[in-house]
């Protein structure tokens, strides 16, 4: 991660804003939020923990979004599935992006399910051709549905297939130019993935399209050695941060936001850790 | 814990606490293999013996060799590749890469070479570790799920039992939405088929279907309630052929188990036994975004059902007291009662008078 980076490039197509340095809502920072009103540029939420429910978490929200802009974020919209897209699902995210006036709705380059079953999981695609168009027309549909762009993440990998006959990178990008969604890039998946798997994430960060790049995740993992697990645990490690640097000096204008999901500590102590994110923005712009 | 309130005419005291207090993770979250690392972690000195048969007979020094890729004819297509990974993260067996072990074989899933040669090899992992990533995943993102709903059937059965129950419920009841806020009915309907034999069978079932309904109404959908200025200015000349519609966030329960009284005392801390059979009757219901559990006098139970089946006022209390004809004055308790339920919000506002 050391070669030197081409000139920064201006914003996203989209023209949706940056929206700063956020963190994901989660349920333990609820009364904190409510009760002190932290100054925080926005809030991602987990989009499924808001559907199929009429309780607090909605009456929350409604509060929440009421003060901050919020981006929705899910876990469910298995995009890439043979199975058919569920349609429920889709016009249910679109209600509630507009109940929350969500800046944008993102979800993960993945499948969670076949056969009518479902694993809760980001399952790997496999990088061929017929998943690309496969997933390119499912990701048009959607966003008819939505009336806005889909933007997809890079999902944490821990397998590959063997007909996959495109990098991931690729795969994306040729996504993109097919289907018109955005991107989310997730700088600790690409760190992830590439233990996991063996590239440099410098060659990610090359072949990303990056004006269609609005938002970006940090997170921790962990690291057992032989492959590491995207956790979300702890904060930010050098690694993932110094990929950061590196985006940034590809990309200027994408909001950024950190997800904590375990051992979650106070609120202060998240939103401290993200705003580290400053000093790489900073260092990158500088190198600019 | 929060706290109880004030008893009232009306029979023993409600208490409060719902799973809005016991979620312990986010239901849906984009961490889907944090548990594998947990997992890995825990057993990294005596751990690969836990691993399948086939690795730990090599040792846990030594590394098994990734398995040799097998070139595939053709690529087998996007359906296939999406089914057969499906369907080997999803076994309930563990998985191994190794031939042999009959005395196991209904324990473990062996891979094919075939099955193996879908994925790439690669030296830092081998090909089954990374497929037990997922297929680990899988099964303790949906235990962890149903233990989060569940957690006093949990302490009932204790960790060993519970987690057996969880592995059938999944086997046997995948899910099939996109939502974890309804995965846990699965666990219910289960216990009701008795597709598994469980020690205390009945109270588990009982137990798992009052948890169940604290969870249904902490996600139930608030509408407006009858208030009590609204009772009273009912001429008492209506009242007869009144009906109530029961709110969503309202249930009724008739137990043969004092399954409330077993739950309120494992959230006191305490470490209750599975009780004798003893007819209770219980409401779950949510004020704001509190969920409440009031016990109700067998009266009272038999009154609030057939008033929530849709039954006028005067046949319900006519029921209620042919049911109980040893208890004379019950009606004059009535009012009392209904002025409780209001207050709790148990009946929509829609009334036929």
């Amino acid at each position: 991660m050391t070669r030197p980076r081409a000139a920064a490039k201006p914003g996203n197509r989209f023209g949706l804003p940056n929206l700063g340095i956020g963190i994901g809502l989660r349920s333990v920072h609820y009364q904190h939020v409510l009760e002190k009103q932290p100054g925080i540029d926005w809030f991602e939420i987990i989009s499924d923990n808001y559907m199929q429910t009429s309780g607090r978490p909605m009456a929350i929200l409604d509060q929440i979004a009421e003060r901050y802009p919020i981006a929705m974020h899910g876990v469910s919209l298995s995009i890439g599935s043979t199975d058919p897209l569920d349609l429920t699902y889709v016009n249910d995210l679109k209600i509630l992006s507009r109940r929350c006036k969500a800046q944008w709705v993102s979800d993960h380059l993945c499948w969670t399910g076949v056969m009518g079953r479902n694993s809760h999981d980001l399952l790997p695609m496999p990088l061929t051709e017929e998943a690309l168009e496969h997933t390119a027309q499912r990701v048009k549909q959607v966003q008819d549905i939505l009336e806005m762009p889909l933007m997809l993440e890079n999902p944490s990998t821990y397998v590959e297939f063997a007909a996959s006959t495109m990098t991931e990178w690729e795969f994306l990008s040729a996504l993109c130019e097919r289907s018109g969604c955005g991107l989310l890039l997730d700088v600790n998946n690409i760190y992830v993935s590439s233990r996991n798997h063996g590239f440099d994430p410098i060659d990610y960060l090359d072949g990303v399209p990056w004006d269609r790049v609005v938002q970006f995740h940090v997170a921790g993992h962990t690291d057992n050695g032989t492959h590491c697990v995207d956790t979300h645990i702890g904060p930010v490690p050098s690694p993932v941060w110094e990929i950061l640097r590196q985006a940034h000096l590809r990309s200027i204008g994408a909001a950024v936001l950190l997800e904590w999901d375990a051992d979650i500590p106070e609120f202060g102590v998240v939103h401290k850790d993200a705003l580290r994110a400053r000093r790489f923005i900073a260092a990158a712009k500088s190198a600019a | 814990m929060s706290g109880k309130k004030t008893p009232t005419a009306s029979g023993p005291a409600p208490t409060a606490g719902g799973p809005a207090e016991i979620l312990h993770f986010e239901r849906a979250s984009a961490t889907p293999s944090a548990e594998p690392a947990v997992r890995t972690s825990r057993r990294t000195a005596a751990t690969v013996t836990k691993r399948s048969s086939a690795v730990s007979r090599r040792g846990a020094a030594a590394r098994p060799a990734p398995a040799p890729a097998v070139a595939l004819a053709a690529d087998p297509g996007l359906d296939h590749l999406q089914r057969a990974f499906h369907g080997i993260i999803t076994s309930p067996r563990r998985l191994t890469a190794c031939c042999g072990t009959p005395a196991h074989d209904g324990e473990l899933l062996t891979l094919s070479p075939e099955q193996l040669g879908l994925f790439k090899a690669a030296d830092n992992l081998p090909v089954i570790e990374r497929l037990d990533v997922y297929h680990y995943a899988y099964k303790a993102r949906l235990i962890d799920c149903l233990a989060d709903d569940y957690p006093t059937v949990k302490h009932a059965l204790g960790a060993a039992a519970f987690d057996a129950l969880c592995a059938a419920v999944i086997e046997h009841r995948p899910s099939r939405g996109p939502n974890l806020n309804v995965y846990g009915r699965a666990l219910l309907d289960h216990c009701r088929e008795d597709a598994l034999r469980l020690p205390s069978h009945a109270f588990i079932t009982e137990l798992a279907t009052l948890e169940w309904s604290m969870t249904e109404v902490f996600h139930a959908e608030a509408a407006a309630t009858f208030s009590l200025e609204q009772l009273r200015a009912i001429p008492m000349e209506q009242w007869a052929a009144m009906t109530f519609a029961p709110s969503q966030t309202v249930r009724i329960h008739r137990f043969a188990y004092p399954v409330n009284a077993y739950l309120q005392a494992y959230r006191d801390e305490q470490e209750p036994p599975v009780p004798r059979a003893k007819a209770s009757a219980t409401a779950v219901y949510r004020m704001g975004f509190k969920i409440w559990r009031m016990d109700l006098t067998p009266p009272m139970a038999v009154l609030l059902e057939a008033l929530f089946a849709g039954t006028a006022l005067a046949p319900a209390l006519d029921a209620m007291g042919a049911a109980y004809p040893d208890q004379p004055g019950l009606e004059a308790s009535v009012m009392t009662w209904f002025s409780e339920w209001v207050r709790s919000g148990f009946f929509a506002l829609q009334i036929d008078a």
